[in-house]
């Protein structure tokens, strides 16, 4: 199939479903389901730019210092729990409980506690991302390849450099994959933290606009939320490649996994 | 002859035992060795005789349960700076996040030694294994002889007086294995280093050495150590064809029939009985 | 001391210990009296006293129930789709780019619209499920299907079996083990939303009760339901690894790479 009969069938779906469903809207009568044209005037009204500093900036430097403070604390914390086994095995049973908590468990006490601040927000952000970044560091740490090790001793490696130059870049592929869900439950707390507490953001201006009937500011998020989605991800796969590029480049060579 | 040669490291009395939860496994008894400064040693042995425990023990990488190793009059007790270790998998051993030249300067990390001479031993030793030019590609970028070139470019960078070779060249095909022999024969002899060798490959260890050792197994004992004066300059023709090698051949090939055959007929009553 | 008795040991010592760490901080240390932080012993007291509640049952079924139904359609819809993608060259191009932009976007944008047409239901906090749980089954579904060792599929072909017998037999169960990791993860997804739902709308559940708490501002009760989740939780991860294990013993093509 040429380039072109590939873009234009996967263009396909997308363009039937927006076509469907703006000959459905177009009376623009239906209180659920408002028409593409008042979306967009929305869309364009709130989030070009009026609304941008108010209620989407401070959302997304809220996720940046979470995700920031589970890199920070998570990667180390597993580093750490992945090469001294005792203390592995000390705190497996609460790893184990705490992976298996729906990440939304941790909003309602920490808004008790810490009120609807961004602090609280921080906080649920950075718990929420950090059990994957930390888990998946303990175990990419874990599965360092013996041979390496013996090599590292060897060579007369000092235990820094051995985790800096060998136990780190090893475990990084494994860790890329647990600050990709990191960042997803980080985005999806943030939104879901200011449905439950809070006095601006994209969550809270849905939430108010759903309690008014306001349907079109409800699109209008849909689509926000879905292109800052997009974009995130897009801007997490550009930094993961610069840092795993060794690893994307082997698998490609060698033809599998 | 004999009084030139130096002793570079000696182990007394070496013996190693693993202890698992209800059960011990003695695999290194009782061995004494002496490798001598500049000499090319190869350790052969039937396969589970113990020869990877032994080269573990003899770097420094596991200690012994008893006995010692003395490297030029002091008790060896962890990896030394003047020792180097070739592994037996290349493809587990190199970095694969690293570039050729960044695996190959990794000893030197931490030694003080100034970037740009980093940068000018790299340069030699990649040159002196014939691998100039590949400093910036990545190692599963080269093929599998290249990948043990660069693990021999990067024992050498520290460029050390003992040399280890585990199996150096057990994954590699036919071809490439005597090019790789030749080279490590050939570096040996110019960097006057001594070459410790384990192999199963008979033919490669009376090839490449001045000195086999023939390990008996269960638990590894050395049962003979066989003179090898094949002359400083070897060929995979002429040398393979001298009335000496094949006489030495045919030795150590009879030596190891007679440890496994001596060891085969408890282990086949053993299988039977289970 | 055998290793897996000083790993069980250890983990109790730690589960014991950071209660204590809990309790003292407190009771008496640094964090005592802040406001909506129980003790470790008021939780407990607090759990042990809702475990004779009917309501925590029900709500515990309920969402047990919110969280299987949403699983069962995510995965059928998921896998199936993924199957499609994996045989058939079309749609796969058809659907990509579709699933390239859409697998990014949190689900719970959907969460109020969705709330305004549906209310505030189990059928809208299966809804919200599904929708979340999809995305794993799906793209497992599609590693499965394409990642299928070209060795096993030449041996196939060289046998000449039927190309049915080839896709039935050697394609999906070679994929079975990605499948069971993708409804594994599916299942801890669906239940993430079946929680939240109810937490973010006051639908039906256990996420309803934690809402009704925390109005309430009854931290006590707050802490002790959310450790009711995390035991509900843990269940069900549990049941579906194991489920994922089998698999991937019977059918996986080595205990390494299934490790991986």
């Amino acid at each position: 199939m040429s380039r072109l009969g590939r873009v234009l069938l996967g263009s396909l779906i997308p363009i039937v479903v927006l076509v469907i469903y703006a000959f459905a809207t177009r009376s623009g009568l239906d209180p659920y389901y408002p028409s593409m044209a008042s979306i967009s005037s929305r869309f364009s009204e709130l989030w070009l730019f009026e609304r941008v500093g108010s209620d989407v900036w401070p959302s997304m430097r809220n996720l940046a210092f979470g995700y920031l403070v589970a890199i920070a604390v998570g990667v180390p914390v597993g580093l750490l729990l992945g090469m001294v086994v005792w203390l592995h095995d000390l705190l497996a049973p609460l790893i184990d409980f705490a992976r298996s908590v729906p990440a939304i468990i941790f909003i309602p006490p920490l808004i008790l506690v810490l009120g609807i601040g961004d602090v609280s927000k921080v906080l649920i952000i950075a718990l929420g991302a950090g059990f994957p970044l930390l888990i998946t560091t303990i175990d990419g740490v874990r599965k360092t390849d013996r041979a390496l090790l013996d090599v590292a001793r060897a060579i007369r490696l000092s235990r820094r450099r051995t985790i800096w130059n060998i136990v780190l870049p090893g475990a990084a592929p494994s860790i890329m994959g647990g600050a990709q869900t990191g960042l997803q439950v980080g985005f999806f707390l943030l939104i879901a933290s200011e449905m439950v507490g809070a006095s601006s953001g994209i969550g809270y201006l849905m939430m108010r606009a759903q309690a008014s009937f306001d349907s079109p500011t409800l699109w209008a998020g849909i689509v926000l939320l879905s292109l800052m989605g997009f974009v995130l991800n897009l801007l997490f796969l550009a930094v993961r490649n610069r840092i795993i590029h060794w690893h994307l480049a082997m698998r490609a060579v060698s033809g599998s996994r | 002859m004999n009084d030139l040669r130096q002793p570079r490291l000696v182990m007394e009395a070496g013996s190693k035992t693993y202890y698992s939860r209800n059960a011990s496994k003695e695999v290194l008894a009782g061995i004494d060795l002496t490798v001598h400064a500049s000499e090319f040693l190869s350790i052969v042995g039937p396969s589970g005789a113990g020869k990877t425990t032994l080269l573990r023990c003899l770097s420094g990488l596991m200690p012994l349960s008893s006995g010692r190793i003395i490297l030029d009059g002091e008790v060896l007790t962890e990896p030394s700076p003047v020792v180097s270790v070739v592994f037996q998998e290349y493809s587990r051993s190199l970095m694969p996040w690293m570039t050729v030249a960044d695996n190959v300067a990794l000893p030197l990390r931490g030694r003080k030694v100034p970037r740009a001479s980093v940068k000018a031993r790299v340069g030699e030793v990649l040159e002196s294994v014939g691998l100039s030019g590949t400093e910036r590609q990545h190692p599963w970028q080269l093929s599998g002889g290249m990948q043990q070139r660069v693990a021999i470019a990067r024992a050498l960078v520290t460029q050390p007086e003992v040399l280890f070779m585990d199996e150096p060249f057990a994954s590699v095909d036919a071809q490439t294995r005597l090019d790789l022999e030749d080279l490590t024969r050939r570096l040996q002899q110019e960097r006057q280093m001594s070459v410790v060798l384990i192999t199963h490959d008979i033919d490669e260890a009376i090839y490449l050495s001045d000195r086999v050792v023939v390990l008996s197994k269960e638990p590894a004992t050395v049962r003979e150590i066989i003179e090898n004066d094949l002359g400083a300059v070897r060929d995979q023709i002429s040398t393979r064809e001298l009335p000496a090698f094949m006489e030495r051949r045919s030795h150590v090939l009879g030596l190891i029939r007679e440890i496994q055959h001596a060891k085969a007929v408890p282990a086949e009553l053993s299988t039977s009985s289970s | 001391m055998s290793r897996a008795m000083r790993k069980s040991i250890l983990g109790v010592a730690g589960v014991v210990l950071s209660l204590v760490l809990w309790q003292y901080l407190t009771v008496g240390g640094p964090l005592a009296q802040t406001p909506g932080l129980p003790t470790a012993s008021g939780t407990f007291e607090r759990a042990v006293k809702q475990a004779g509640d009917p309501e925590l049952w029900s709500a515990l079924a309920t969402t047990l129930v919110v969280t299987l139904a949403a699983l069962l359609i995510a995965s059928l819809l998921g896998i199936g789709v993924g199957l499609l993608m994996g045989y058939s060259k079309i749609f796969s191009t058809a659907l990509d780019p579709l699933v390239q932009f859409l697998r990014p976007v949190p689900p719970v944008a959907l969460l109020p619209v969705a709330l305004l047409v549906m209310g505030p239901t189990s059928n809208l906090a299966i809804l919200m499920a599904v929708v979340t749980a999809m995305w794993p089954a799906l793209v497992q579904t599609l590693v499965g299907v394409r990642g299928v060792d070209n060795v096993t599929l030449d041996a196939a072909r060289a046998m000449v079996l039927p190309p049915l017998l080839i896709q039935t037999r050697i394609v999906l169960l070679s994929a079975l083990p990605h499948i069971a990791t993708g409804i594994r993860i599916a299942a801890s997804y669906a239940l993430l939303m079946a929680i939240a739902t109810g937490i973010l709308t006051g639908a039906p559940g256990l996420g309803r009760s934690i809402l009704f708490a925390q109005q309430a501002g009854d931290s006590a009760l707050v802490f002790a339901l959310a450790v009711y989740a995390g035991i509900l939780g843990l269940a069900i991860s549990q049941a579906f690894s194991r489920i994922e294990g089998r698999l991937t013993r019977d059918y996986g093509p080595t205990a390494e790479a299934a490790a991986s």
